[in-house]
């Protein structure tokens, strides 16, 4: 990456979608810059658009107008696959539901991305990382034997497991109990600190947003500052 | 991600999702389905080459070659170039001698090495135990008929002279493989070496001698010697193999043969059901890991490379277990059925392994790719949108590969293209009246929803609801059951005509010469003894001389001269009726105008032969007098139906005033044998022929082919079973959740069971039609095209079949949702929820 630019950057992107009665415009004239290990939070109402957003800034879809640029590349006009290749390795996710593969173990679903990456030491960065997040006594067992925080930490580890620049999180607590969440999003800020990572997070949850560098509000498809 | 990467990930992916138990459904639907398909593949091919080889026995051997001339030494040296057996026969009638009595007789000299294949069997005694023998009298024995003992009133043992032979009589002949059907007009056997042959002086140039070869040996080397001998065959030399020699047998073993295709064919389309079902549900359950891979950086060809390389791992695990699976089944099965089976079963060939595991790849491949393809295009914003699904491909281009892959497959499978478009055929078609039929069912069952007991209403909305997945299933079983239906229908309807072929109680002997004075006391004599005697054929003995005024040796051509038909007696007949198994092939039956005129029915084969044609006069020669009939129809006989047939029918009075004998036939059980000499006692002058050894033979034969095709059914049905198993598995999981979401709402366990078994049942009943009506369509296109069959429909099918339908695929589908019931709603919710 470029460290001499944003590491995310939206110039005046919208998002139409097609409906059964013509098109939805929900996302417009949405300009945000996040810099190098900012950490940011988008706050709004549920179905305002920050998912969509976070989709977009992540290049897991196009935006319908605007440019985005990502880790120092613009992607707007890139294929899926060519926005798949600036994703791997550099870009972390942590979901609000998890998104473990269930048939596999918590050490196999971190050490995945890994896998995909190639590396030769997947398995001992994983079991370090695992017990970093505090569960590696648990490596050895699957999602449905974890609790809702316990997921959520192998997930995180996962995010940060090959160490991103950037990090996205959807709603990441938004899942879990207030005690759970809470450690969770302790560990998040932790690592985030630790490794230096951009973060830009989803959330509704005023007290995570808090924690954040910066704020900013989606209301009805538009980004207001804070 | 580089290919190496791929490499590497796919198959540690695979071993993870085995390791969860997630594959083991679509695994057991490839293992079934080819371990079916290659059971069947290696027991039919064991089977069925075992079973030719008993035919063969039938004729000697593979191959035979007959002429009124010695053959070419060339041939015998092209035979043992290419390691082919042979033996040679020479036949011949001539008077067998006593001293006192003198009798015509059919002598036949062997080789060494004669049979070939098969046996002969002799008995010690008059009338006593049966033997097999591999080879002929030595020198200077003789063995005869029973009738030659009697005819000659001589006792075993005791010597009967051949032209300027003697010959010790040592054994009473009760079968040789090689006699041919039509027995009762032969001159009773004698049979000698062929080192004795030359010095009985019989033979002169002149004689009139019929030369027989036979030849056996490996498949691939007789055709090409077949092939071989067809280029040098002189005038009168003719070769025959099982087909055109014993056309019954040969036509049950084709049957046999397209029946292990069709069974084959269904095995395989259960298969395809079976596997594209899993499939479906395999590439739908990885939606969610396809979208993570694609935010973890994977591009969309890795996903491509990693779930088709883990379908080509998929397919090898299935094809090597299927096979085993099928080696391991059809070597119980031979292993079970043991006596039964014919002796010798040749060893297992590799052809249903290839076969096996070709399919483990073309059907997996084939039939799960159109899913597996659309993993490629799941969209990564599913992470965060669990809606998004892939775009599905175009309906025409998979719905268009599939029909052409399963087409393809059948064509190869069978090798038959009237076979596999006769049911790709009745396949579409079913297809398109069940969708049309299920829209029509769906309305109207939503209309009378509120009519339906509210018991079981939760039930049929649920089946209305799931309308894509509950019409994909229902056409599953509909198909399901439209193929074991097939295969069941089928079987049913050809063991009913092989075993019409050879009834249990069909005559076993035959009696010839039965004087008018003698036909009173015969009806009393097999009355008094509880023998079951059929009716008396009045015969007149007639020889064919002129055709048209013409002598028949000049109106034939030069290699038809030596015809049997026009160098002996021929049995003439009268009958009101066309015979039983009798067909006109050309011109009609007797009319009241005929009355007073005499008419023949000619047998069409022996027309062809003589060149006899519709209005033909023909001449015949009866004691002492030349008399002339009409031809007014050609008929097609089956020779080797166990009844008295004739070449030549006349109208009934034609025959009044010429000398007649009768001939009948009847049944006598093995072990009451000994009657035998009795009758010949009282009735000395007829002449008794045994054809126990020739029935016996083909009913062995026939029962192997009912119980080859019993039990191939067998793994159709298991096949079937599991298939609807799996096919039901797959749509656990909503229901699962679903279910354990009603219970946290308070249902009770009834009302679960109701609803499950309402559902389910509907399904059933509804796939029961479907399988009745696709199943009726199939079997008439196949009566009709391929099994000559007469077709009419299956009324019990339509009764039983959706009722049993829906009640087992009802009960399937409880038992496969009983997790419902047995864990607690919370962990289903908490799978589902992962």
């Amino acid at each position: 990456m470029n460290q001499q630019t944003s590491p995310i950057r939206a110039e005046n992107v919208g998002k139409t979608v097609p409906v059964a009665s013509g098109s939805l415009r929900i996302l417009q004239d949405i300009d945000l810059k996040v810099e190098a290990a900012e950490t940011l939070a988008i706050v709004g109402a549920s179905g305002s658009g920050k998912s969509t957003l976070l989709g977009l800034l992540a290049g897991l879809d196009r935006p319908s107008e605007g440019r985005i640029r990502l880790a120092g590349y613009d992607i707007t006009t890139l294929d899926e696959d060519s926005r798949a290749s600036i994703r791997a390795g550099r870009v972390g996710f942590v979901f609000q539901s998890f998104q473990l593969l269930p048939n596999l173990t918590a050490l196999e679903n971190v050490s995945l991305p890994l896998e995909i990456t190639g590396a030769d030491d997947a398995g001992p960065r994983a079991t370090e990382i695992l017990e970093r997040v505090g569960l590696g006594e648990r490596v050895t067992h699957y999602p449905l034997q974890l609790s809702g925080g316990e997921q959520q930490r192998v997930a995180i580890a996962r995010a940060f497991v090959t160490r991103p620049d950037i990090l996205f999180a959807d709603e990441p607590t938004g899942n879990l109990d207030t005690e759970n969440g809470r450690r969770v999003a302790d560990l998040l800020f932790a690592l985030n600190a630790e490794h230096g990572t951009t973060l830009v997070l989803v959330t509704h949850d005023a007290e995570l947003a808090g924690r954040c560098g910066r704020c900013v509000n989606m209301e009805a498809g538009r980004l207001y500052s804070s | 991600m580089r290919p190496s990467q791929v490499l590497a990930l796919s198959p540690r992916l695979l071993w993870r999702e085995w390791r969860s138990g997630e594959l083991s459904i679509l695994l057991l639907a490839l293992v079934v389905a080819i371990g079916s398909h290659t059971a069947i593949g290696h027991f039919a091919d064991r089977i069925s080459r075992g079973m030719t080889i008993n035919a063969q026995h039938v004729i000697g051997g593979d191959l035979v070659m007959s002429s009124s001339r010695p053959f070419d030494p060339a041939v015998r040296e092209e035979a043992a170039r290419l390691d082919i057996e042979t033996a040679s026969t020479q036949r011949f009638f001539t008077v067998a001698g006593t001293g006192e009595d003198i009798l015509l007789v059919s002598v036949k000299s062997v080789g060494d090495s004669y049979p070939l294949k098969g046996s002969l069997r002799v008995t010690r005694e008059l009338y006593g135990a049966e033997e097999a023998v591999q080879s002929g009298p030595g020198r200077g024995e003789a063995w005869v008929e029973a009738r030659v003992l009697h005819a000659l009133g001589i006792e075993l043992g005791q010597e009967i002279t051949i032209g300027e032979s003697g010959f010790r009589v040592s054994r009473v002949l009760t079968y040789e493989p090689d006699r041919g059907n039509n027995f009762y007009s032969f001159n009773p056997r004698v049979m000698i070496n062929q080192a004795d042959l030359e010095e009985t002086g019989v033979i002169q140039p002149g004689s009139r001698v019929w030369y027989r070869d036979l030849f056996a040996g490996d498949a691939v080397q007789v055709s090409r010697f077949r092939a071989w001998l067809e280029l040098r065959l002189n005038p009168g030399e003719h070769i025959r193999n099982l087909d055109e020699d014993r056309p019954a047998l040969s036509e049950a073993l084709d049957k046999a043969k397209q029946y292990t295709g069709l069974a084959s064919l269904v095995a395989l389309l259960l298969a395809a059901v079976a596997v594209a079902n899993s499939g479906r549900h395999y590439s739908e359950r990885h939606y969610d890991t396809s979208a993570l891979l694609r935010c973890l950086g994977c591009s969309q060809n890795d996903i491509l490379g990693i779930y088709v390389l883990q379908l080509l791992l998929l397919a090898l695990a299935g094809g090597v277990l299927g096979n085993l699976v099928g080696w391991l089944s059809q070597a119980g099965l031979i292993m079970v059925l043991g006596s039964l089976l014919p002796e010798n079963i040749p060893g297992i060939g590799i052809e249903p392994v290839l076969s096996g595991m070709f399919l483990g790849f073309v059907v997996l491949l084939g039939f799960t790719l159109p899913s597996v393809l659309r993993l490629r295009a799941v969209p990564p914003q599913r992470v965060l949108r669990k809606d998004l699904t892939p775009l599905s491909l175009s309906a025409r281009l998979v719905y268009g590969v599939t029909l052409t892959l399963i087409v393809t497959l059948m064509w190869i499978y069978t090798g038959n293209i009237i076979l596999t478009l006769g049911m790709t055929g009745g396949s579409v078609v079913v297809i398109a009246v069940v969708a049309l039929g299920i829209v029509g069912i769906f309305r109207l069952l939503a209309r009378s929803l509120p009519l339906i007991p509210v018991q079981v209403r939760a039930g049929v909305r649920n089946f209305l609801r799931r309308r894509r997945e509950t019409v994909a299933q229902t056409m599953a079983f509909g198909l399901t059951i439209m193929a074991m239906l097939v295969v069941l229908m089928l079987r049913t309807e050809l063991i009913t005509t092989w075993q019409e072929t050879v009834p249990e109680d069909a005559p076993n002997h035959f009696v010839l010469n039965i004087q008018v004075h003698e036909t009173e006391p015969w009806a009393e004599f097999t009355a008094r003894r509880g023998i079951d005697a059929g009716p008396l054929y009045q015969v007149v003995r007639g020889r064919l001389i002129r055709i048209n005024g013409t002598p028949v040796r000049d109106h034939v051509s030069k290699e038809d001269r030596e015809d049997e038909s026009i160098n002996r007696e021929l049995n003439l007949t009268w009958s009101e009726e066309l015979p039983t198994d009798n067909r006109l092939t050309a011109g009609r039956w007797w009319q009241a105008g005929d009355r007073g005129h005499t008419r023949v029915s000619v047998e069409d084969e022996l027309a062809e032969r003589l060149g006899i044609a519709i209005g033909d006069e023909l001449t015949f020669f009866t004691g002492d007098r030349n008399w002339t009939a009409k031809v007014v129809s050609l008929r097609r006989v089956k020779w080797d139906n166990f009844n008295p047939n004739f070449y030549m029918v006349f109208n009934p009075g034609a025959l009044d005033t010429l000398p007649a004998s009768w001939i009948g036939s009847f049944f006598l059980e093995p072990e009451r044998k000994k009657l035998l000499v009795d009758m010949m006692r009282s009735f000395p002058s007829i002449t008794l022929l045994e054809v126990d050894a020739v029935l016996r033979q083909i009913k062995t034969i026939i029962g192997q082919v009912i119980l080859a095709v019993e039990s191939i059914l067998l793994f159709v049905l298991v096949a079937g079973f599991v298939v609807t198993l799996s096919a039901i598995h797959t749509s656990m999981n909503e229901r699962l959740q679903e279910g354990a979401l009603v219970r946290t709402l308070g249902a009770g366990r009834g009302l679960l069971h109701i609803n499950q078994w309402s559902e389910f049942a509907s399904m059933g009943l509804l796939a029961g039609l479907i399988g009745v009506l696709g199943a009726e369509l199939v079997i008439a296109v196949l009566y009709w095209r391929i099994f000559e069959l007469e077709y009419s429909p299956t009324w019990w099918a339509w009764a039983l079949v959706p009722p049993l339908s829906a009640l087992l695929i009802g009960l399937a589908g409880i038992w496969s949702s009983r997790r419902i019931l047995a864990q607690p709603p919370i962990r289903i919710l908490r799978e589902a929820g992962a």
